[in-house]
Protein backbone atom coordinates (compact mmCIF):
# COMPACT_ATOMS: atom_id res chain seq x y z
CA UNK A 1 0.00 0.00 0.00
CA UNK A 2 1.14 3.32 -1.23
CA UNK A 3 0.84 6.21 1.28
CA UNK A 4 0.78 9.46 -0.54
CA UNK A 5 2.62 12.32 1.83
CA UNK A 6 0.43 15.54 0.42
CA UNK A 7 3.06 18.70 -0.03
CA UNK A 8 2.40 22.24 1.08
CA UNK A 9 -1.08 23.42 0.45
CA UNK A 10 -3.83 22.21 -1.61
CA UNK A 11 -6.53 24.51 -3.76
CA UNK A 12 -9.98 23.37 -4.95
CA UNK A 13 -10.96 24.23 -8.52
CA UNK A 14 -13.39 26.22 -6.98
CA UNK A 15 -11.01 28.48 -5.50
CA UNK A 16 -8.35 28.36 -8.45
CA UNK A 17 -11.11 30.04 -10.60
CA UNK A 18 -11.47 32.52 -8.20
CA UNK A 19 -8.02 33.00 -7.70
CA UNK A 20 -7.11 33.53 -10.89
CA UNK A 21 -9.99 35.87 -11.06
CA UNK A 22 -9.23 38.25 -8.20
CA UNK A 23 -5.37 37.96 -10.27
CA UNK A 24 -6.12 39.25 -13.45
CA UNK A 25 -3.15 39.63 -15.16
CA UNK A 26 -0.76 39.80 -12.10
CA UNK A 27 1.73 37.99 -11.92
CA UNK A 28 1.41 37.42 -8.19
CA UNK A 29 1.78 34.49 -5.76
CA UNK A 30 -1.75 33.06 -3.11
CA UNK A 31 0.83 33.19 -0.04
CA UNK A 32 -0.30 31.08 2.81
CA UNK A 33 0.76 31.70 6.07
CA UNK A 34 0.27 30.55 9.74
CA UNK A 35 1.24 33.22 12.69
CA UNK A 36 1.19 32.74 16.14
CA UNK A 37 -2.59 34.83 17.75
CA UNK A 38 -5.76 34.48 18.04
CA UNK A 39 -8.13 32.85 21.12
CA UNK A 40 -7.37 29.10 19.90
CA UNK A 41 -3.40 29.73 19.69
CA UNK A 42 -2.66 30.52 15.48
CA UNK A 43 -4.38 32.27 12.74
CA UNK A 44 -4.17 31.62 9.24
CA UNK A 45 -3.13 34.82 6.57
CA UNK A 46 -3.95 35.06 2.89
CA UNK A 47 -2.43 37.69 0.53
CA UNK A 48 -1.10 38.05 -2.56
CA UNK A 49 3.03 37.69 -2.55
CA UNK A 50 5.25 38.61 -5.52
CA UNK A 51 8.71 37.38 -3.52
CA UNK A 52 9.66 33.60 -3.14
CA UNK A 53 11.26 33.50 0.51
CA UNK A 54 14.14 31.06 1.20
CA UNK A 55 12.74 27.78 2.18
CA UNK A 56 9.39 28.41 0.60
CA UNK A 57 6.93 25.24 -0.65
CA UNK A 58 5.43 25.87 -4.10
CA UNK A 59 2.51 24.14 -5.19
CA UNK A 60 0.81 25.15 -8.87
CA UNK A 61 -2.70 24.72 -9.54
CA UNK A 62 -3.34 24.97 -13.21
CA UNK A 63 -1.36 27.98 -13.64
CA UNK A 64 -2.06 29.09 -9.93
CA UNK A 65 0.82 29.12 -7.62
CA UNK A 66 0.79 28.42 -3.76
CA UNK A 67 3.22 28.88 -1.47
CA UNK A 68 4.15 28.38 1.93
CA UNK A 69 7.00 29.95 4.29
CA UNK A 70 9.37 27.31 6.28
CA UNK A 71 7.57 28.26 9.81
CA UNK A 72 4.09 27.59 8.69
CA UNK A 73 4.38 24.62 6.24
CA UNK A 74 4.38 22.19 9.08
CA UNK A 75 0.56 23.58 10.05
CA UNK A 76 -0.50 23.45 6.67
CA UNK A 77 0.59 19.85 5.03
CA UNK A 78 -2.75 18.78 3.39
CA UNK A 79 -4.47 21.92 4.41
CA UNK A 80 -6.92 22.28 1.50
CA UNK A 81 -8.06 26.19 0.91
CA UNK A 82 -11.33 26.55 -0.87
CA UNK A 83 -14.50 29.03 -2.23
CA UNK A 84 -17.81 29.35 -1.27
CA UNK A 85 -20.36 31.33 -2.25
CA UNK A 86 -23.68 30.13 -0.65
CA UNK A 87 -25.78 31.87 1.72
CA UNK A 88 -24.08 30.06 4.70
CA UNK A 89 -20.61 30.99 3.53
CA UNK A 90 -18.70 33.55 1.24
CA UNK A 91 -15.23 33.67 1.19
CA UNK A 92 -12.18 31.10 0.74
CA UNK A 93 -12.38 28.18 3.20
CA UNK A 94 -9.35 26.28 4.96
CA UNK A 95 -9.45 22.62 5.43
CA UNK A 96 -7.13 22.19 7.65
CA UNK A 97 -6.23 18.24 8.87
CA UNK A 98 -3.47 19.65 10.94
CA UNK A 99 -5.94 21.20 13.31
CA UNK A 100 -7.35 20.05 16.34
CA UNK A 101 -9.66 22.32 17.30
CA UNK A 102 -10.85 25.65 16.31
CA UNK A 103 -12.54 28.69 18.22
CA UNK A 104 -16.30 29.89 18.40
CA UNK A 105 -14.76 33.27 15.80
CA UNK A 106 -13.62 30.96 13.50
CA UNK A 107 -10.77 32.80 13.59
CA UNK A 108 -8.12 30.80 14.92
CA UNK A 109 -7.55 27.24 15.44
CA UNK A 110 -4.77 25.13 17.40
CA UNK B 1 8.25 27.68 73.08
CA UNK B 2 6.01 27.17 70.23
CA UNK B 3 8.32 24.93 68.29
CA UNK B 4 6.73 25.54 64.95
CA UNK B 5 9.21 25.66 62.59
CA UNK B 6 9.55 29.25 59.82
CA UNK B 7 10.80 29.65 56.59
CA UNK B 8 10.81 33.21 55.73
CA UNK B 9 11.54 34.26 52.02
CA UNK B 10 10.50 37.31 50.62
CA UNK B 11 10.62 39.45 48.29
CA UNK B 12 10.78 43.02 48.08
CA UNK B 13 8.16 44.78 49.51
CA UNK B 14 7.49 48.62 47.93
CA UNK B 15 10.75 50.20 49.12
CA UNK B 16 11.70 47.93 51.38
CA UNK B 17 14.57 45.20 50.44
CA UNK B 18 13.59 41.68 50.53
CA UNK B 19 16.26 40.84 53.00
CA UNK B 20 15.03 43.68 55.27
CA UNK B 21 11.57 42.74 55.00
CA UNK B 22 12.55 39.20 55.25
CA UNK B 23 14.57 40.33 59.07
CA UNK B 24 11.50 42.04 60.19
CA UNK B 25 9.16 39.10 60.15
CA UNK B 26 11.64 36.39 60.86
CA UNK B 27 12.08 38.18 64.31
CA UNK B 28 8.50 38.51 64.53
CA UNK B 29 8.20 34.64 64.01
CA UNK B 30 11.18 34.14 66.71
CA UNK B 31 9.65 36.55 69.46
CA UNK B 32 6.71 34.11 69.09
CA UNK B 33 8.59 31.38 69.84
CA UNK B 34 9.04 29.99 66.09
CA UNK B 35 12.26 28.70 65.14
CA UNK B 36 12.88 30.38 61.84
CA UNK B 37 15.01 30.19 58.71
CA UNK B 38 15.56 33.16 56.69
CA UNK B 39 16.14 32.79 52.59
CA UNK B 40 17.67 35.76 50.44
CA UNK B 41 15.76 35.78 47.39
CA UNK B 42 15.32 38.04 44.30
CA UNK B 43 12.81 38.50 41.83
CA UNK B 44 15.44 39.18 39.05
CA UNK B 45 19.49 38.65 38.63
CA UNK B 46 19.72 42.19 39.97
CA UNK B 47 17.51 41.71 43.09
CA UNK B 48 19.10 38.67 43.93
CA UNK B 49 22.14 40.46 43.64
CA UNK B 50 21.13 42.93 46.37
CA UNK B 51 19.35 40.23 47.76
CA UNK B 52 22.71 38.30 48.39
CA UNK B 53 24.85 40.75 49.41
CA UNK B 54 22.00 42.12 52.52
CA UNK B 55 22.70 38.01 53.31
CA UNK B 56 26.24 39.12 53.37
CA UNK B 57 28.14 37.86 50.30
CA UNK B 58 31.08 39.67 49.09
CA UNK B 59 30.20 42.66 47.07
CA UNK B 60 34.59 42.65 46.01
CA UNK B 61 35.89 44.72 43.39
CA UNK B 62 34.05 43.24 40.08
CA UNK B 63 33.34 46.09 37.77
CA UNK B 64 29.78 44.80 37.19
CA UNK B 65 26.96 44.24 39.68
CA UNK B 66 27.90 40.49 41.17
CA UNK B 67 27.38 39.10 44.26
CA UNK B 68 29.62 36.15 45.73
CA UNK B 69 29.48 33.44 47.85
CA UNK B 70 31.94 30.61 48.82
CA UNK B 71 30.18 28.17 45.75
CA UNK B 72 28.75 30.79 43.78
CA UNK B 73 28.51 34.18 41.92
CA UNK B 74 26.16 35.89 40.00
CA UNK B 75 26.46 38.46 37.44
CA UNK B 76 24.07 40.81 36.11
CA UNK B 77 25.33 42.74 33.16
CA UNK B 78 24.66 46.49 32.78
CA UNK B 79 21.47 46.85 31.34
CA UNK B 80 21.56 48.45 27.39
CA UNK B 81 18.91 50.60 25.71
CA UNK B 82 19.51 48.95 22.40
CA UNK B 83 16.92 47.37 19.61
CA UNK B 84 16.37 43.97 20.24
CA UNK B 85 15.78 43.57 16.65
CA UNK B 86 19.52 44.25 15.79
CA UNK B 87 20.61 44.49 18.88
CA UNK B 88 23.87 41.95 20.18
CA UNK B 89 24.59 39.86 22.99
CA UNK B 90 28.15 41.09 23.49
CA UNK B 91 27.97 43.11 26.89
CA UNK B 92 26.32 40.35 28.57
CA UNK B 93 29.68 38.21 27.19
CA UNK B 94 31.78 41.11 28.43
CA UNK B 95 30.06 40.72 32.09
CA UNK B 96 30.53 37.40 32.34
CA UNK B 97 33.96 37.18 30.87
CA UNK B 98 35.09 39.70 33.73
CA UNK B 99 33.73 38.07 36.67
CA UNK B 100 34.87 34.73 35.58
CA UNK B 101 38.39 36.72 36.58
CA UNK B 102 37.19 34.88 40.35
CA UNK B 103 35.23 31.90 39.09
CA UNK B 104 33.23 29.80 41.52
CA UNK B 105 31.45 26.14 41.13
CA UNK B 106 28.53 27.69 39.85
CA UNK B 107 28.20 31.13 37.82
CA UNK B 108 24.90 32.47 36.84
CA UNK B 109 24.53 35.58 34.20
CA UNK B 110 21.31 37.48 34.10
CA UNK B 111 20.40 37.48 30.68
CA UNK B 112 17.81 39.61 30.50
CA UNK B 113 19.45 42.68 31.05
CA UNK B 114 21.13 42.75 27.31
CA UNK B 115 18.04 42.85 24.57
CA UNK B 116 19.27 40.93 21.23
CA UNK B 117 18.38 38.59 18.74
CA UNK B 118 21.39 37.22 17.83
CA UNK B 119 20.96 33.64 19.89
CA UNK B 120 23.68 34.90 21.97
CA UNK B 121 26.59 35.27 19.52
CA UNK B 122 27.88 38.54 20.67
CA UNK B 123 27.92 36.54 24.09
CA UNK B 124 29.73 33.94 22.50
CA UNK B 125 32.12 35.71 21.19
CA UNK B 126 32.87 37.85 24.33
CA UNK B 127 33.99 34.37 25.87
CA UNK B 128 36.47 33.51 22.55
CA UNK B 129 34.11 31.86 20.18
CA UNK B 130 34.50 32.34 16.52
CA UNK B 131 32.76 31.48 13.02
CA UNK B 132 33.19 32.32 10.05
CA UNK B 133 30.97 35.14 9.93
CA UNK B 134 31.11 38.25 12.86
CA UNK B 135 29.25 37.00 15.78
CA UNK B 136 28.93 40.82 17.17
CA UNK B 137 26.67 42.07 14.22
CA UNK B 138 23.29 40.95 15.23
CA UNK B 139 21.61 38.19 12.98
CA UNK B 140 21.92 39.60 10.33
CA UNK B 141 25.46 39.11 10.27
CA UNK B 142 25.06 35.64 10.85
CA UNK B 143 23.81 35.41 7.78
CA UNK B 144 25.58 32.10 6.02
CA UNK B 145 27.50 30.68 8.66
CA UNK B 146 29.12 27.75 8.52
CA UNK B 147 30.99 26.83 11.24
CA UNK B 148 31.13 27.72 15.22
CA UNK B 149 33.93 27.38 17.56
CA UNK B 150 33.08 27.07 21.08
CA UNK B 151 36.22 25.98 22.43
CA UNK B 152 37.73 28.99 23.47
CA UNK B 153 34.89 29.58 25.51
CA UNK B 154 34.32 26.02 26.91
CA UNK B 155 37.71 26.17 28.45
CA UNK B 156 37.07 29.09 30.20
CA UNK B 157 34.40 27.84 31.76
CA UNK B 158 36.15 24.18 32.29
CA UNK B 159 34.99 22.92 36.20
CA UNK B 160 32.05 25.54 36.53
CA UNK B 161 28.34 24.65 36.16
CA UNK B 162 27.02 28.34 33.81
CA UNK B 163 23.77 28.58 34.80
CA UNK B 164 21.26 31.72 32.56
CA UNK B 165 18.80 33.58 34.41
CA UNK B 166 16.03 34.19 32.76
CA UNK B 167 12.21 35.79 33.35
CA UNK B 168 9.58 32.91 35.13
CA UNK B 169 7.43 33.18 31.53
CA UNK B 170 10.30 32.60 29.41
CA UNK B 171 11.82 29.71 30.84
CA UNK B 172 10.31 27.51 27.71
CA UNK B 173 10.32 29.57 24.61
CA UNK B 174 11.17 27.75 21.44
CA UNK B 175 14.40 29.87 19.60
CA UNK B 176 13.00 28.97 15.83
CA UNK B 177 10.15 27.81 13.80
CA UNK B 178 6.39 29.70 14.25
CA UNK B 179 6.60 29.95 18.08
CA UNK B 180 10.15 31.05 18.65
CA UNK B 181 11.83 34.46 19.12
CA UNK B 182 12.29 35.70 15.36
CA UNK B 183 8.48 34.66 14.49
CA UNK B 184 6.76 35.95 17.50
CA UNK B 185 8.72 38.78 18.07
CA UNK B 186 8.78 39.83 13.95
CA UNK B 187 5.36 39.74 13.99
CA UNK B 188 4.44 41.70 17.00
CA UNK B 189 6.58 44.39 15.75
CA UNK B 190 4.94 44.00 12.18
CA UNK B 191 7.79 43.24 10.49
CA UNK B 192 8.34 41.88 6.70
CA UNK B 193 7.78 37.75 6.70
CA UNK B 194 10.75 37.77 4.73
CA UNK B 195 12.78 39.28 7.15
CA UNK B 196 11.02 37.05 9.92
CA UNK B 197 12.22 34.35 8.02
CA UNK B 198 15.62 35.19 7.41
CA UNK B 199 15.98 35.52 10.89
CA UNK B 200 14.90 32.45 11.75
CA UNK B 201 17.22 30.85 9.02
CA UNK B 202 19.86 32.57 10.74
CA UNK B 203 19.11 32.05 14.41
CA UNK B 204 18.75 28.12 13.05
CA UNK B 205 21.90 27.96 11.76
CA UNK B 206 23.75 29.43 14.85
CA UNK B 207 21.96 26.58 17.05
CA UNK B 208 22.22 23.96 14.82
CA UNK B 209 26.57 24.67 14.62
CA UNK B 210 25.86 24.65 18.38
CA UNK B 211 24.52 21.72 19.09
CA UNK B 212 21.10 22.70 20.43
CA UNK B 213 17.45 21.63 18.76
CA UNK B 214 16.39 25.61 18.26
CA UNK B 215 12.36 23.80 18.02
CA UNK B 216 12.99 22.73 21.79
CA UNK B 217 11.80 24.80 24.79
CA UNK B 218 14.22 26.86 26.17
CA UNK B 219 16.98 28.48 23.21
CA UNK B 220 14.32 31.23 22.78
CA UNK B 221 14.55 32.40 26.66
CA UNK B 222 15.91 36.33 27.09
CA UNK B 223 15.04 36.57 23.06
CA UNK B 224 17.46 34.08 22.33
CA UNK B 225 20.44 34.71 24.53
CA UNK B 226 18.98 31.19 26.17
CA UNK B 227 20.94 29.38 23.31
CA UNK B 228 24.39 31.11 24.44
CA UNK B 229 24.12 29.03 27.65
CA UNK B 230 22.68 26.05 26.15
CA UNK B 231 25.30 25.71 23.68
CA UNK B 232 28.32 26.07 26.70
CA UNK B 233 26.64 23.14 28.15
CA UNK B 234 24.73 25.07 30.80
CA UNK B 235 21.38 25.46 32.06
CA UNK B 236 18.33 28.33 32.45
CA UNK B 237 16.48 29.21 35.51
CA UNK B 238 14.86 31.60 37.18
CA UNK B 239 16.29 33.83 39.49
CA UNK B 240 13.72 32.99 42.32
CA UNK B 241 14.63 29.49 41.39
CA UNK B 242 18.07 29.91 41.92
CA UNK B 243 18.11 31.79 45.34
CA UNK B 244 16.22 28.56 46.43
CA UNK B 245 18.46 26.40 44.61
CA UNK B 246 21.24 28.49 46.99
CA UNK B 247 19.92 28.65 49.97
CA UNK B 248 18.68 24.48 49.77
CA UNK B 249 15.39 25.61 50.41
CA UNK B 250 13.80 22.01 49.87
CA UNK B 251 15.63 20.66 52.30
CA UNK B 252 14.43 23.57 54.23
CA UNK B 253 10.89 23.14 53.67
CA UNK B 254 11.48 19.32 54.01
CA UNK B 255 11.81 20.23 58.00
CA UNK B 256 9.40 23.30 58.05
CA UNK B 257 5.75 24.10 59.35
CA UNK B 258 5.40 27.17 57.64
CA UNK B 259 6.27 29.18 54.28
CA UNK B 260 6.47 32.77 54.72
CA UNK B 261 6.99 35.61 51.55
CA UNK B 262 6.07 39.31 51.03
CA UNK B 263 5.76 41.17 48.35
CA UNK B 264 5.15 44.34 47.17
CA UNK B 265 1.08 43.15 45.51
CA UNK B 266 -0.57 40.35 45.28
CA UNK B 267 -3.16 40.60 42.90
CA UNK B 268 -4.78 38.34 40.00
CA UNK B 269 -2.60 40.32 37.19
CA UNK B 270 0.97 39.31 38.44
CA UNK B 271 0.14 36.68 41.79
CA UNK B 272 2.44 38.25 43.81
CA UNK B 273 5.76 38.52 41.16
CA UNK B 274 8.03 35.73 40.43
CA UNK B 275 9.15 35.29 44.17
CA UNK B 276 5.98 34.18 45.15
CA UNK B 277 5.00 32.32 42.03
CA UNK B 278 7.79 30.25 42.21
CA UNK B 279 7.17 29.66 46.35
CA UNK B 280 4.00 28.58 45.80
CA UNK B 281 5.22 25.84 43.69
CA UNK B 282 7.50 24.98 46.25
CA UNK B 283 5.12 25.54 48.70
CA UNK B 284 2.68 23.09 47.13
CA UNK B 285 4.77 20.19 46.25
CA UNK B 286 6.27 20.03 49.78
CA UNK B 287 2.92 19.78 51.47
CA UNK B 288 3.73 23.36 53.80
CA UNK B 289 1.41 26.35 53.63
CA UNK B 290 2.51 29.19 52.21
CA UNK B 291 1.36 32.59 53.67
CA UNK B 292 2.43 36.18 51.60
CA UNK B 293 2.16 39.52 53.50
CA UNK B 294 1.83 42.11 50.71
CA UNK B 295 2.21 46.26 50.27
CA UNK B 296 -1.04 45.73 48.19
CA UNK B 297 -3.38 43.18 48.75
CA UNK B 298 -6.61 42.56 45.97
CA UNK B 299 -6.73 38.89 45.56
CA UNK B 300 -9.71 36.97 47.64
CA UNK B 301 -9.29 33.79 49.67
CA UNK B 302 -10.34 31.13 47.22
CA UNK B 303 -8.20 33.04 44.41
CA UNK B 304 -5.19 32.75 46.33
CA UNK B 305 -5.52 29.37 47.69
CA UNK B 306 -6.38 28.27 43.95
CA UNK B 307 -2.87 29.73 42.88
CA UNK B 308 -0.98 27.99 46.35
CA UNK B 309 -0.86 30.37 48.37
CA UNK B 310 -2.90 29.51 51.83
CA UNK B 311 -3.71 33.00 53.11
CA UNK B 312 -2.80 36.75 52.27
CA UNK B 313 -2.55 40.09 54.75
CA UNK B 314 -1.96 43.54 54.05
CA UNK B 315 1.07 44.69 55.42
CA UNK B 316 2.60 48.49 55.81
CA UNK B 317 6.46 48.43 54.70
CA UNK B 318 7.05 52.08 55.09
CA UNK B 319 8.92 51.47 57.99
CA UNK B 320 10.38 48.46 60.07
CA UNK B 321 8.18 49.65 62.93
CA UNK B 322 4.86 49.90 61.15
CA UNK B 323 5.83 45.98 59.07
CA UNK B 324 6.17 44.29 62.31
CA UNK B 325 2.86 46.16 63.54
CA UNK B 326 1.02 45.55 60.64
CA UNK B 327 2.69 41.66 60.20
CA UNK B 328 1.38 41.31 64.10
CA UNK B 329 -2.11 39.60 63.19
CA UNK B 330 -0.77 36.87 60.66
CA UNK B 331 2.13 36.05 62.70
CA UNK B 332 -0.40 35.48 65.80
CA UNK B 333 -2.50 33.29 63.37
CA UNK B 334 0.30 31.32 61.78
CA UNK B 335 1.72 30.54 65.71
CA UNK B 336 1.44 27.34 67.11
Amino acid sequence: MTVEITQGVLLTDEATTKVKELLGEKDLWLRVAVQPGGCSGLRYQLYFDDRELDGDVVNEFDGVRVVTDRMSAPYLMGATIGFSDTIEAQGFTIDNPNATGSCACGDSFH
Amino acid sequence: MCGVKVVVACDAVGETRAVHAGRVLAQAWRDAGAQVALVPMGATGSDLVTALRDAGAATGTDPFPTARTPDALVVVPPRVEQPAWTGTSESAGTALEAALADPRALVAVDLTTVPAHDGGAGLLSALGATADTALTGGWGALDGITALDLEAPRARLAGCELVGLVDIDDTATPLTSLRGVSSVRGRAEGLDLSEIVAADTALGALAALAGVDGVLPGPGAAGGNGLAVLALGGTLTTAPALSAGLAHLDRSLARADLLVSACTSLDIGNYGGPVVRHLAGLAVAHGVPLVVGAGHLAMGGRELRAHGVEAGYALDATTARSLRSSAAGMVRTWTW
